[in-house]
């Protein structure tokens, strides 16, 4: 019987090809034939290497397999992530032509551990937005339904794993964005603790709360792939001189120790959330509780919570923004005759679409004179306070639990339109960058074919225990390397 | 602080887009613009419920999540890690090693 390439997670394709390194070429072969199938439905990638040049890489891996972590590993790459060579948009017309003259560290970890780039994935334009329709090229699709989004802004990533077009995925995360098309994909996502995973040769959209983080079909996966991105860069003058430990080794250990965990649920996130959400949640919440120790606890001033996170935000993006001028990079235009301002203005009109220019300059506004104090350091302000909370609910609690999104994946266009719809739907997710703790999301099932998840939040640096509780709910449940046939 | 954020809502929305664009240096075409004065408001007056939490001044910003404190390196030069051409590969007015830029000034 032939082997099944496009499902199998990476932890047993990687013994297959310590025992047989020629089977590395069949499965990127295999790999290679589905995203030819699928991808023209799905539309995951902006950028696809070639086949050739994946089979050349392929073939110089397995001579020498026993070196490499991931060897021959498939791993689909957000367009905000720099790799050298190897185009690197954003989703954006200001960067549609910029080819990176470096790797983000993130990619040469994965290169060292012996990993193939596969492409560059959708995503929200400057990672703005929450369902990758803000994308400048176009829409990525559900592939659960093809009327839907698969959620954002890394939803290249995400469906790119649910359409088995790759066997990993790199996703980054300002205020949800690995986590919501996570959930809306049936696939698992990862936001690691801020600083644990270097952010040299990110994008930047908002430095204090972004973070790169692993995306796959199963926790196993899931902790492999931080392995190897995870740990101090001095490039990065934000990630933390902390040693990172074995997380494969560590989540077998837990996994035979059985703890007995404290879970907090967000009850208010809970009833805040659509009927099929909540149904789904309560279901995998009797799993859980059944075992560990859970009670509920509210969240305090929910709609601030969203209002800070987009004050802060935007507040960044206008700063790290200011750098597209079309001179050192991005698109250009002619200098003949004209003042700065003209040739930066048409630059940045051409280059940004809409919701990018509204939040620089909302970003802009909140911190002009006069206004500093009264948007951005009350945010500021407000995100101590949730950081305290929450530090205290981490006295008492291993872990904190809600639906990853209050909303099933919508159709294409349904919350686009409606900003504020859009911003209040990552209520739930937008807590863990605000005070920089690790989040999980985990699949928990499906409502009238719709994937929902659980997301999970601890404590700094505790992913071993959120990759724990996420391979209880994946055995319990069953939901591991799900790939979607991709119906049209 | 509800008196200013009263100031920004009541002030012609056409004149905060105007204000905007010249803060940002970006242009919106008329549909945009139309859009956007349905959205400021709405935007503006929802990040006004932070005005609704209590004693919020008691709270010192949180600008970094962590307690660890800012980490620079020693103040002493570096092997450059990148060639000045490679770091200039995008920008396509180079000349002589140099990145030409418009003029500041314009006659």
């Amino acid at each position: 019987m032939a082997m099944d390439w496009i499902r199998q997670p990476a932890y047993r394709l990687v013994e297959l090809f310590r025992s047989d390194p020629s089977k590395i070429v069949d499965y990127v072969d295999s790999v290679y034939d589905r995203i030819q199938r699928v991808e023209p439905l799905v539309k995951a990638f902006i950028t696809i290497r070639s086949r050739e040049e994946l089979l050349e890489e392929a073939q110089r891996i397995a001579k020498n397999v026993d070196s490499y972590v991931l060897p021959g590993i498939l791993v689909a790459v957000k367009d905000n992530i720099s790799t050298r060579g190897i185009r690197t948009t954003c989703a954006s017309r200001m960067l549609e032509n910029y080819v990176p003259p470096y790797d983000a560290t993130v990619i040469e970890r994965l290169k060292r551990a012996g990993a193939l780039i596969l492409g560059k994935t959708n995503m929200d334009e400057f990672a703005m937005g929450s369902t990758t329709e803000t994308s400048a090229f176009f829409p990525t699709k559900n592939p659960w339904d093809l009327s839907r989004v698969p959620g954002g802004s890394s939803g290249g990533s995400a469906a790119a794993l649910a359409a088995g077009e790759a066997t990993l995925a790199l996703g980054s995360d300002t205020g949800g964005s690995i986590r919501n098309p996570a959930a809306f994909t049936a696939t698992y996502g990862l936001k690691p603790t801020y600083g644990l995973v270097s952010r040299f040769g990110l994008i930047a959209y908002a430095s204090s709360l972004d973070q790169i983080g692993p995306m796959a079909r199963c926790v196993e996966d899931l902790a492999l792939l931080l392995q190897v991105i995870a740990g101090f860069d001095p490039r990065d003058a934000t990630s933390l001189p902390v040693a990172v430990p074995n997380y494969l080794e560590e989540l077998n250990r837990l996994w035979h120790e059985e703890p007995r965990l404290r879970i907090a649920v967000l009850r208010s996130l809970v009833e805040v959330s659509e009927e099929g959400v909540r149904k789904v949640f309560e279901d995998a919440l009797n799993k859980l509780c059944s075992r560990h120790e859970c009670e509920d606890v509210e969240v305090p001033y929910r709609d601030q919570i969203v209002a800070a996170y987009y004050i802060v935000a935007m507040a960044e993006a206008s700063s790290n923004l200011a750098r597209y001028d079309g001179v050192r990079y991005g698109l250009k235009t002619s200098f003949e005759g004209r003042s700065w301002i003209d040739v930066y203005t048409e630059v940045r009109t051409k280059g940004f679409g809409y919701e990018v220019r509204k939040r620089i300059a909302l970003g802009a506004f909140v911190l002009s004179a006069g206004y500093r104090d009264a948007y951005y350091l009350k945010a500021l302000r407000f995100r101590r306070l949730l950081k305290e909370y929450f530090d205290g609910l981490y006295k008492r609690f291993d872990i904190v639990v809600s639906p990853t999104m209050p909303i099933l994946p919508p159709r294409l266009g349904e919350l686009v339109s409606d900003p504020l719809r859009m911003y209040m739907a990552d209520i739930n997710t937008v807590i863990a960058n605000l005070i920089g703790c690790p989040a999980i999301s985990i699949p928990i099932g499906f409502y009238n074919g719709l994937p929902v998840g659980l997301q999970a939040m601890s404590k700094p640096l505790n992913e071993v225990t959120l990759l724990y509780l996420g391979k209880e709910l994946q055995e319990s449940l069953g939901y591991a390397n799900l790939v979607s046939e991709v119906i049209r | 602080m509800v008196g200013v954020c009263f100031a920004v809502m009541s002030r012609n929305v056409e004149e905060l887009i105007d204000y905007l664009e010249r803060l940002v240096l970006v242009k919106f075409s008329s549909d945009e613009r139309a859009k956007l004065a349905q959205e400021l408001p709405k935007i503006l007056e929802f990040f006004r419920a932070l005005d609704q939490v209590k004693e919020l001044e008691r709270y010192e910003p949180l600008f970094y999540v962590h307690d660890v404190p800012g980490r620079v390196r020693d103040d002493e030069p570096e092997e450059p890690w990148m060639k000045h051409e490679d770091l200039a590969m995008n920008a396509e007015l180079v000349g002589e090693g140099y990145v030409k830029a418009p003029r500041t000034v314009v006659e």
